[in-house]
């Protein structure tokens, strides 16, 4: 569960991203986080992932609380969470399998446990035919399917997802979001920052609408129920 | 740290160690040129130690006792003699003794010193045998201050001036090892940012996915750990071939001087640049790798 409480985060004197945000994500809901470039759904998330402390306020992401965890705790606090990003930041050297059995090995899984699940992972994303090729071998949205492999493969409570169609054409965006809706269904949180529009609407899901820093709107439904606000 | 992951941090380390080759080779040596020159500037000092103790050895104190005492009286001197600090000998040589000495140096002349034990100008004496040459000088006034000795003859001024000879390159010795010790610190720690620089990415990734400090550290800390004792296995060949030189330049066969057996000290040396060698290498990763962990 993620509980954000009246957060105010500032990038310098008069540079506030956020303005007294409260935000409650439930255990196995999905959420879109969308806005417009600069309008700190951002900035959320990296205060989700702790990469950012608030600068006021409370954020508590599956029972810690980021605001006062210590350096030492943050490893444990990601470890609860999948994290996948626009550009998949694989690491180049590494093949696919690498990759994914990397997140467990740092999350100190045996051998035997690394075997069963990154080959579990990989099949569930639709990728394990290309375990043994390197990430430059693969398209963009085998890319993205071999980062969501790796965020998934620790068994996290939540999957945040930072403009994670970025880089991919519609036909592979719309794929990706039906399968992280898959791993939505197997219980995960699911919290896909965005700011595609049309991509949002063709899902019927929890939004919330951030701009100019406040959160504008939160409601089920499309990208259009925030623009009617 | 975890068991499985120990076999993964040392194969990621040996990759480190070759993705940037030239950098690794520069660090080694560096290194290997610290130790060598550490390490004989060491060996020099020791074996001037050496030869400074061999020269108090070859050149006893000898105290002569006051012509009007008689051989009793000179004698009983002998237990004061002994009661000092530094005195581990002491050897009375009556004037009688030192006659039949002499004689025995003289030889086939001896026959000169004939006549001389009916008025023999000869006087008691003791020999001195130290236990060490700190504090040579204290113990000499200490002998000439004792009542009955007039005259102490001892090698008192060439000793303290190879003491200060010693002493100097004592000091030397010491401070090249710390600003060596500070140049290998700095190579090592480049070369260990080169790696870490070149693996930013890769350590950013680390982070966002749980990865622990320690465990993004740890293969860093084994390059640089078998980066300084392969620095540390070279520069004692080395030094073994360089001391030996020296030795063989013909540095031995003055017969002043002692110089230390390197066979002698040799598990010292390899203990020692293993030691120095891991401290230099795991303080120039920890150094170099800090800033990359703040993710």
């Amino acid at each position: 569960m993620i509980r954000i409480n009246d957060v105010y985060q500032s990038y310098g004197p008069g540079v506030r991203a956020l303005k007294g945000v409260d935000l409650r994500i439930d255990d196995g809901e999905f959420v879109f986080i969308v806005g417009p470039s600069g309008s700190g759904k951002s900035t959320l998330a990296k205060l989700i992932t702790a990469e950012l402390r608030p600068t006021e306020g409370r954020v508590i992401v599956n029972d810690f609380n980021t605001s006062k965890m210590k350096p030492s705790e943050v490893p444990y606090m990601r470890r609860t969470l999948g994290i996948v990003f626009q550009d998949f930041r694989l690491i180049e050297r590494k093949t696919v399998y690498e990759n994914v059995e990397f997140a467990m090995r740092i999350a100190g899984a045996s051998p035997r446990e690394i075997k069963r699940r990154v080959s579990y992972v990989l099949d569930l994303v639709g990728i394990l035919h290309k375990a043994r090729r390197k990430p430059t071998e693969l398209s963009g949205g085998e890319q993205q399917r071999v980062a969501i492999a790796r965020a998934l493969v620790n068994n996290p409570n939540t999957i945040i997802a930072d403009e994670p169609t970025g880089n991919l054409d519609p036909d592979r965006s719309r794929e990706l979001m039906m399968l992280l809706e898959r791993i939505n269904d197997l219980g995960t949180t699911v919290i896909v920052v965005t700011h595609e529009k049309e991509l949002v609407n063709q899902f019927d899901k929890r939004v919330v609408a951030i701009d100019g820093g406040l959160i504008i709107s939160d409601r089920q439904g499309g990208y259009f129920q925030y623009e009617q606000t | 740290m975890n068991r499985h992951n120990l076999f993964y941090h040392f194969r990621e380390g040996v990759k480190g160690i070759f993705s940037h080759g030239f950098m690794s080779l520069a660090s080694v040596t560096v290194m290997v040129t610290c130790l060598v020159l550490t390490g004989t500037v060491l060996l020099l000092v020791m074996s001037l130690n050496l030869t400074i103790e061999s020269m108090v050895t070859l050149s006893d104190i000898r105290a002569y006792v006051d012509e009007s005492y008689s051989e009793e009286e000179a004698e009983a001197i002998g237990n004061k003699l002994r009661m000092i600090e530094n005195v581990s000998g002491v050897d009375f040589i009556s004037n009688s003794r030192a006659l039949d000495e002499m004689r025995d140096q003289f030889g086939t002349d001896a026959w000169l010193l004939d006549g001389l034990e009916y008025d023999n100008p000869l006087r008691h004496n003791f020999r001195i045998m130290v236990v060490s040459i700190d504090g040579y000088e204290d113990t000499v006034a200490d002998i000439a201050a004792i009542p009955g000795i007039s005259d102490v003859h001892s090698s008192v001024e060439s000793v303290s001036k190879l003491s200060m000879i010693r002493n100097i390159l004592g000091a030397a010795s010491f401070a090249l090892m710390v600003m060596l010790g500070a140049v290998a610190v700095v190579i090592i720690s480049n070369t260990i940012k080169l790696a870490t620089f070149d693996r930013r990415e890769e350590i950013a990734i680390m982070k966002m996915i749980g990865a622990t400090d320690g465990f993004i550290r740890f293969p860093f800390v084994i390059e640089s750990v078998i980066l300084s004792q392969a620095a540390a296995g070279i520069a004692f060949g080395l030094q073994w071939l360089v001391y030996n030189y020296l030795i063989g330049t013909g540095l031995s066969s003055i017969e002043l001087i002692r110089m230390v057996d390197f066979t002698t000290v040799k598990y010292y040396f390899l203990g020692g640049f293993m030691g120095i060698a891991f401290i230099f290498g795991v303080l120039g990763s920890a150094i170099s790798i800090r800033k990359f962990l703040k993710v």
